[in-house]
């Protein structure tokens, strides 16, 4: 049976401060899911929900059809989690940490230490594992915290903010090793971000979060569109010559799909509409933008 | 085995792994020691080379040799009495705390056992090291005690280790229910001093004046029985004359017991916090 999550209703206050309002997800298909959204958007809250950390004050999370509060310990098995940014019990080395891990989680110290040589070349933390953690920076507790998430290989992988505190590099490297995950679609991987770029690389599915609700959930639906510079500029052209399936922005005007890129020039060529540049672009800032009042970072 | 021992045991070994590796550790170790070696010169100054010394209980008695041997051991007890309540607040006060102000709670709260698994063994871990800790205080003082008479102390000796490893229970337990109800360990630290050598002091003496009997029920008066097994003399209880024989069996019993009482209570009343602790 394929993983599933199911939340329903869910909402958290603090208060008066609603921090997670009314979301309804269901999470039913492998695959990444990204929760995109400004900070204080309620993303780190549902995520604490989901983990256990933190408990809704109405709403139910069903995990492979499990209620988390009734089998939390169980539900918490199908899952490898990296909640805000992580930390570890200073004077315990990686390696112990994750043997720990391994261990609790049903693991022979045999599987565990192949494992853990697996995960720690995957996750680029096998170098220093035979270190103490209180002395790690904080890319390296994050690299260990995401070690610490897989090292068990679970179905459910909830990652909060994976690519936090790590250079262009880590990055780079975090999002290889998620897709790398993803590759043969066996795992729902949910993690947030409040960045566009990340969403948009690796996403199979994008949920925008403002203000603790979903205001936008798409499934590869903001994939990507061709931007044509009009001379002249686009809002200057008759509307009448504009041909089916463009729409007109500032001054370009913008095919809805890039499937046949020259066969789409013709048509405005055809037209006899002038431009000067053609550019492919996701539209997912603008979708992001039209449903986040903020600025895009 | 079972599973949830297992479990368990994992935990302890975890905790425990962190605990004996921690600063914490070694400053509580240091402080035993300094103690040790402020006895031992005590021991051998006061009860090696001073035969007409002034008499500690001032009752203007003679004492006999096994009375003063009495007496060695219920001033090094005495003196190590608040041992187990510096353990607790060391170990105990940032247990649950410290997982949220350092943040590791968002790693151990997510791992697929019960919450009370976590709190049994992270309890017993530092349990297990604050008995340690006072064992070198113990061996020091047996140490002494065989070079100054050149014999093994009686069976009070173990009472008094008995009674001081409840005493830690008790504390820790108490400093376990402090640190899951705050998010911050200075507050934990804090509150456990308070607790302790504020509130439960007070209120003993409050007791003991008003009503004149002695409140066996509070931890601090109870937790005197690791020294009144040798003398049966508490210097903070003004409501019954002093007695220079050790404390009868029913009455380490019934201390115990208060103890006993205290560290189930209030480790129950901890892990039911922790069970619903959320870290938002």
């Amino acid at each position: 049976m394929p993983p599933s999550v199911e939340i329903r209703n869910l909402t958290k206050t603090f208060g008066r401060i609603v921090a997670v309002r009314d979301v309804n997800l269901t999470l039913d298909t492998p695959g990444i899911v990204t929760i995109l959204g400004p900070n204080g958007a309620g993303k780190t809250t549902l995520m604490k929900i989901m983990t256990g950390i933190s408990r809704a004050t109405s709403g139910s999370i069903l995990v492979n059809t499990l209620p988390i509060t009734d089998n939390l310990a169980k539900v918490l098995g199908y899952m490898g989690t990296l909640v805000e940014q992580p930390e570890f019990y200073p004077y315990l080395k990686g390696q112990e940490i994750l043997e720990f891990i391994c261990r609790i989680r049903g693991m022979s110290m045999e599987a565990a230490r192949i494992r853990i040589k697996e995960i720690g070349e995957l996750t680029g933390c096998s170098a220093y594992l035979d270190r103490k953690a209180g002395g790690y920076s904080r890319g390296m507790k994050q690299r260990l915290g995401l070690a610490a998430a897989l090292v068990h290989d679970p179905e459910i992988i909830i990652l909060d903010e994976p690519t936090f505190g790590l250079d262009p590099r880590g990055m780079f490297e975090i999002r290889n090793i998620l897709k790398e995950l993803n590759r043969r679609r066996e795992k729902i991987i949910l993690l947030s971000t409040h960045l566009i770029q990340e969403a948009k690389e690796i996403s199979d599915r994008v949920i925008i979060m403002n203000n603790g609700s979903v205001v936008k959930d798409m499934r590869n639906e903001e994939k990507n569109l061709l931007k044509i510079r009009i001379i002249g500029g686009a809002s200057s052209l008759n509307p009448s010559v504009i041909p089916a399936g463009f729409r007109v922005d500032d001054e370009y005007i913008i095919s809805e799909s890039v499937d046949d890129v020259p066969a789409i020039l013709k048509r405005l060529m055809d037209a006899g509409i002038k431009f000067d540049r053609v550019q492919e672009y996701n539209d997912l800032e603008e979708i992001y933008l039209k449903n986040v009042n903020v600025s895009v970072r | 085995m079972n599973w949830g021992f297992f479990r368990t045991g994992l935990v302890f070994s975890h905790y425990f792994r962190n605990y004996y590796r921690s600063r914490s550790f070694y400053l509580m170790l240091f402080i035993v020691v300094l103690v040790v070696s402020l006895l031992t010169y005590l021991s051998f100054k006061y009860f090696a080379y001073n035969a007409d010394l002034p008499n500690f209980l001032r009752t203007g008695i003679v004492i006999s040799g096994s009375l003063k041997r009495s007496e060695f051991l219920f001033i090094w007890e005495f003196a190590g009495n608040y041992l187990p309540v510096f353990a607790g607040v060391f170990f105990g006060s940032p247990a649950i705390s410290s997982e949220i102000e350092s943040r590791t709670a968002f790693h151990t709260f997510t791992l697929p056992v019960p919450r009370f698994v976590l709190y049994s063994g992270k309890f017993l871990a530092a349990f297990s090291v604050s008995a340690i800790i006072m064992s070198f205080f113990y061996a020091g003082q047996l140490i002494n005690y065989v070079l100054l008479y050149s014999r093994l102390p009686g069976v009070e000796f173990l009472q008094s280790y008995g009674a001081m490893l409840f005493f830690a229970l008790a504390i820790i337990a108490i400093t376990f229910l402090v640190s899951t109800v705050f998010n911050k360990n200075t507050y934990a630290y804090i509150s456990v001093f308070i607790l302790y050598f504020l509130i439960l002091s007070t209120a003993s003496l409050v007791i003991t004046f008003l009503y004149g009997v002695t409140p066996y029920y509070l931890l601090n008066v109870a937790s005197s029985i690791d020294y009144e097994v040798y003398i049966n003399f508490n210097p903070f209880d003004f409501s019954s004359l002093p007695s220079l024989s050790p404390a009868p069996l029913s009455q380490i019993i019934t201390y115990v017991m208060v103890m006993v009482i205290y560290a189930v209570s209030t480790f129950l009343a901890g892990a039911y916090v922790f069970e619903n602790k959320e870290v938002n």
